[in-house]
């Protein structure tokens, strides 16, 4: 059976209304498309997220690729690791911005990355980062009233 | 705030909007639609709770979209625009009901600071609201931010726009190639 795309506790939130959790369950697969953007990636953004939400990179969705231990490490102070490929630096660049400030993402990244990835990854980028940043927030507050 | 769309349409002759951009990727568009839609049909929360819900993430996330429009079920079920006028920052003190008061705190938790969430408003949401009722508004509140948030970074803010009333999705009057995310 594959691996739900969505967090323990927020799946347990959801429970209740099984036909809308599947439905989400697929929306946010196809947002975490690593056919449209390479799943390292991916990867590197759901880490940057939830180290910028202060929370576990489980959180924020399922774990998309495997990184070298020194790289999580540096997402997880928010910092980003470097050496990346251009369009990862971008990617993160784009991504520090969407959990509390997304009205000052400026033009310059979001350009750049489409001229490096194409249509289809920047609308599947932009989809996907916002969606880490709405699991998360979904899943810490479920976290926070379970058991209420 | 860019109100210049980053990435054109993928419908020819048809310009930028959250539908045709999005059909970069047709299955975001379609799993999006089709969720959606099955959520402002599902009956766990009235078409009111839901719309006051959508207007308040649309006001604190400043998705200019999103906040002019309204949905037509909430409508005929008598929300008027008095009414929202009252989801501000100071809807504590308006004379809302106690029950919209805590699905609009509930609603700020998410999109606000999740660590101040109260696990006492939970327990009177579930009370309240049911267990389906708390989990649809938990799933509303995150489509609700999570598209906001896709549409401003796409660069598909309007300069200008008035009130305008939509289909509400997954009604009969909805056609999913006019949607945009509300």
């Amino acid at each position: 059976m594959p691996q739900s795309v969505i967090p323990g506790p927020l799946a347990g939130r959801l429970a209740p209304i099984p036909a809308l959790r599947d439905g989400f369950e697929q929306f946010l697969a196809a947002c975490f498309d690593t056919a449209a953007v390479p799943a390292a990636t991916l990867e590197r953004c759901r880490r940057l997220v939830a180290a910028l939400h202060g929370a576990d990179p489980a959180d924020c969705g399922p774990a998309l690729a495997e990184l070298p231990p020194a790289e999580a490490e540096a997402l997880a102070r928010a910092e980003l690791p470097p050496g990346l490929p251009r369009a990862d630096a971008l990617a993160l660049d784009i991504a520090r911005y969407i959990p509390w400030s997304h009205h000052d993402l400026p033009d310059a990244p979001v350009l750049a990355f489409r001229g490096e990835g194409g249509d289809r990854a920047t609308v599947t980028l932009l989809a996907a980062l916002a969606m880490f940043d709405a699991v998360c927030r979904m899943t810490l507050v479920a976290r926070r009233l379970e058991g209420a | 705030m860019s109100t210049v769309p980053r990435v054109p349409s993928a419908v020819p002759g048809q310009p930028p909007a959250f539908h045709t951009v999005l059909a970069h990727a047709p299955a975001i568009q379609q799993r999006f639609a089709d969720l959606y839609g099955a959520f402002w049909m599902d009956s766990a929360l009235s078409q009111r709770d839901k719309e006051i819900t959508r207007i308040r993430n649309a006001r604190v996330t400043a998705c200019g979209f999103c906040r002019q429009v309204r949905f037509s079920l909430a409508r005929e079920e008598g929300l008027d625009e008095a009414t929202l006028d009252l989801v501000t920052d100071a809807y504590l003190d308006a004379p809302l009901s106690p029950r919209e008061k805590r699905i609009l705190q509930y609603t700020d938790a998410i999109i606000g600071d999740p660590s101040r969430a109260d696990p006492a408003l939970g327990a009177a949401l579930r009370d309240e609201l049911g267990d389906a009722g708390l989990a649809e508004l938990t799933l509303g509140v995150g489509l609700f931010l999570g598209l906001a948030k896709v549409l401003i970074t796409l660069g598909l803010e309007p300069e200008e726009m008035p009130v305008t009333i939509l289909p509400t999705p997954g009604s009969s009057a909805y056609r999913p190639q006019a949607a945009p995310a509300g």
